[in-house]
């Protein structure tokens, strides 16, 4: 068992994939934001890449421990320390039963990952131990965790000090900016060719009312096709309306002149149309930009994109990882 | 002697509670140790700034509206 | 207008959105229903699963098992093989939902919005006006007519939109503006031309004029006639409204609480495209399974 002694901001524990073939009765996949770092912690302690962990938004938990284990945290920097004292992030370590371990503020990315060898044992929900905390689905209780709750962990065994190198973490910015991969589609024949233009070329700012659910973004007008003005009306009176149909993960959701981009909790489908999507392999980058951060997007290829999450896959196993 | 008070966390600053409301504090402003000085938002939330010692307010080191990181100092106490 | 080649969309690394025409005709759900029935029997190597709405199919897929070229091949194979939208034949249960019509919840819940946000004309009369109804008993005998059909769920999880089958009983209405901030678990609303059931207490923009007591939602996932999911209805379902006093509501939601209200579910049917289209030609439907809005 882990008690939790502070909860942090909203941390949940999470699995990978999540609530994977419930998306035609609304259910999102839930799941790390950045399933990259997500997964490197899981392995670093001897689990599935998969495995349930604790996804640590902003700021951290912090945990008492009542038996000995193996814990690893990736992903964005949160200073972690074990009763007090500082230890490396990237790499697995032993854990003694009575110790306390502490999170603090993100002071470089958004999202800390903190996997314990054997993965949290919490109910599945169908499926998956992901927690979706809009609608108290999965985790403990079906939300993010709480002081004073008792986590649940299966047996497991990790091996102390190992080490994911430099070249396999994701880059988390210091800069406040980053490049994320769009794809074309479903919906970018409704956006105009100054539209896109705009969209491809202008620094969008990531706002803080921006949750699990979506992200919002501030910048520059939307210019649309005729498409966009003349339909039947069933369609709704907004140039960006359109008859409610299914979302994709990742859609850059047009609510009139704001774009959201769709993530991990999002809705599975409505009335706004989605000229652009975020591929499965820029959400981590999602998940590490904070409040206030510049995006700026490039368009890929939906071949490519593949090809950059199976890269990502590909690395985040165990033969990838060195000795401290 | 001058005492910081550091962002709890990474978010946008405000010095408001409300955009049409006061600020909490002005500079010259007496502050009591726990009082709120101002907000930070992140993830659709409000998170309290708050000093941890009494002094007065001398001044503000980021502006209404400013993106800031965890640990940045966000005002200054005499 | 109803697409003479359905558009195949790309849609980040692991979706395709497949649309049949860009109206609110029940036809184009039929096909998208049918489509995402005949993929979940193909069981296609790397389709995770698919999503009907009303005039489109989204097709998740793992790209590590399946290239999109690939999706987009094996969804126009099914798709021929569907043939014309009237050879459809779906299995579709049937739900009879006790619901007590002009109910005390949502006219406090209407008087509450009218009090603090907007003054409106209450939600029954507005319907009553707006489709030229006698009084609210006419809108209580014509909504609870027809069977309405399951196009898709969606907003909340488990919140279905639901279109009249009979098209004698379509109504049409406005949705608020603003919102309401609050709508009763289990509020029965309409708007546009599309109605819905609240799974939980959430925000809300539907004309609301009725309750159902049973849950159509439940996080704990034990009910029995939920079968393992979290949701009552599944894309493809039918409703039925059936009018109960104010005594059967209560004697339902007591039932709900004590965990032993049985569902009526009829589950031996198929919904038959042509046989509906030609009821419908039959009953003086204008227009066939067209939606006006």
């Amino acid at each position: 068992m882990i008690k939790v002694l502070k909860a942090g901001l909203e941390t949940s524990i999470q699995d990978y994939p999540g609530r994977i073939g419930y998306w035609n009765q609304g259910f999102p996949p839930s799941g790390p934001m950045d399933s990259w770092s997500f997964r490197f912690a899981n392995v670093l302690v001897g689990n599935q890449p998969g495995a349930a962990g604790l996804e640590c938004q902003f700021l951290g938990p912090t945990l008492f421990f009542d038996a000995d284990t193996v814990i690893a945290v990736t992903g964005a920097d949160m200073r972690p320390a074990l009763d007090g004292e500082p230890f490396p992030m990237w790499q697995s370590v032993a854990v003694r039963a009575r110790q306390t371990l502490a999170l603090g503020a993100a002071r470089v990315g958004g999202r800390a990952y903190i996997a314990v060898a054997g993965g949290f044992a919490n109910e599945e929900r169908l499926g998956s131990r992901s927690t979706f905390n809009k609608a108290g689905v999965g985790g403990i209780d079906g939300h993010s965790i709480k002081a004073g709750q008792d986590l649940p962990v299966a047996e497991g065994r990790g091996t102390p000090g190992l080490l994911v190198p430099n070249e396999h973490r994701p880059d988390i910015r210091t800069d406040r900016t980053w490049t994320i991969e769009v794809c074309a589609g479903p919906n970018d024949d409704w956006i105009d060719d100054a539209g896109k233009k705009r969209f491809l070329s202008s620094a969008w700012t990531l706002s803080a009312k921006s949750d699990r659910t979506g992200f919002r973004l501030q910048g520059p007008e939307w210019t649309f096709t005729e498409k966009a003005y003349n339909k039947p009306k069933e369609h709704g009176s907004l140039p960006s309306n359109i008859i409610d149909h299914g979302y994709p993960l990742g859609a850059i959701n047009l609510a009139g002149q704001t774009p959201i981009i769709l993530v991990n909790d999002g809705p599975s489908m409505g009335g706004f149309i989605n000229p652009y999507t975020v591929p499965s392999a820029a959400f981590w980058k999602l998940g590490q930009a904070r409040p206030g951060e510049h995006l700026h997007f490039r368009l890929v290829s939906v071949a490519e994109a593949q090809r950059m999450a199976k890269q990502i896959a590909e690395r985040c196993v165990r033969e990838i990882l060195v000795n401290a | 002697m001058v005492k910081q008070v550091l962002a709890p966390l990474p978010g946008l600053f405000y010095r408001k509670p409300s955009p049409d409301a006061a600020p909490f504090k002005q500079e010259g402003d007496p502050v009591a140790a726990g009082e709120t000085i101002g907000l930070i938002e992140a993830m659709k939330s409000f998170f309290p700034v708050e000093a941890d010692v009494a002094g007065t307010l001398a001044r503000f080191l980021a502006q209404d509206g400013d993106t800031v990181d965890a640990d940045q100092a966000i005002a200054e106490l005499e | 207008m109803i697409y003479e080649q359905p558009k195949c969309l790309p849609a980040g690394d692991r979706y395709l959105l497949i649309e049949f025409g860009n109206e609110m005709n029940l036809d184009l759900n039929f096909t998208a229903q049918g489509l995402a029935s005949a993929a979940a029997e193909a069981k296609v190597k790397g389709v995770i699963e698919t999503a009907p709405c009303f005039a489109s199919l989204l097709v998740h897929y793992e790209p590590t098992l399946i290239g999109y070229d690939d999706v987009v091949r094996e969804f126009s194979r099914l798709l021929g093989s569907l043939g014309s939208s009237d050879d459809i034949e779906l299995e579709s249960r049937l739900f009879y939902l006790p619901t007590l019509y002009l109910d005390p919840w949502t006219k406090a819940c209407v008087e509450d919005y009218c009090a603090k946000i907007a003054r409106k004309v209450p939600d029954p009369e507005l319907l009553v006006q707006q489709n030229g109804l006698k009084d609210t008993n006419h809108l209580v005998r014509l909504h609870s007519s027809s069977e309405y059909w399951v196009a898709s769920l969606g907003f909340w999880p488990g919140l279905p939109f639901l279109m009249a089958l009979d098209p004698r009983a379509r109504l049409t209405a406005p949705k608020y503006n603003p919102p309401r901030t609050d709508t009763p678990e289990g509020a029965v609303g309409l708007g546009g031309a599309a109605n819905s059931i609240y799974p939980v207490a959430t925000p809300g923009g539907y004309q609301i004029f009725a309750r159902t007591p049973v849950p159509i939602w439940d996080p704990t996932g034990k009910r029995p006639a939920f079968e393992g999911s979290l949701c009552l209805f599944r894309p493809g379902d039918r409703i039925k409204f059936v009018p109960v006093s104010r005594e059967e509501y209560d004697d339902a939601e007591v039932a709900v609480k004590e965990g032993c209200y049985d569902y009526t579910i009829v589950e031996y049917q198929k919904f038959a495209v042509r046989n509906y289209n030609n009821w419908v030609s039959k009953v003086g439907g204008a227009n066939n399974a067209r939606v006006s809005t």
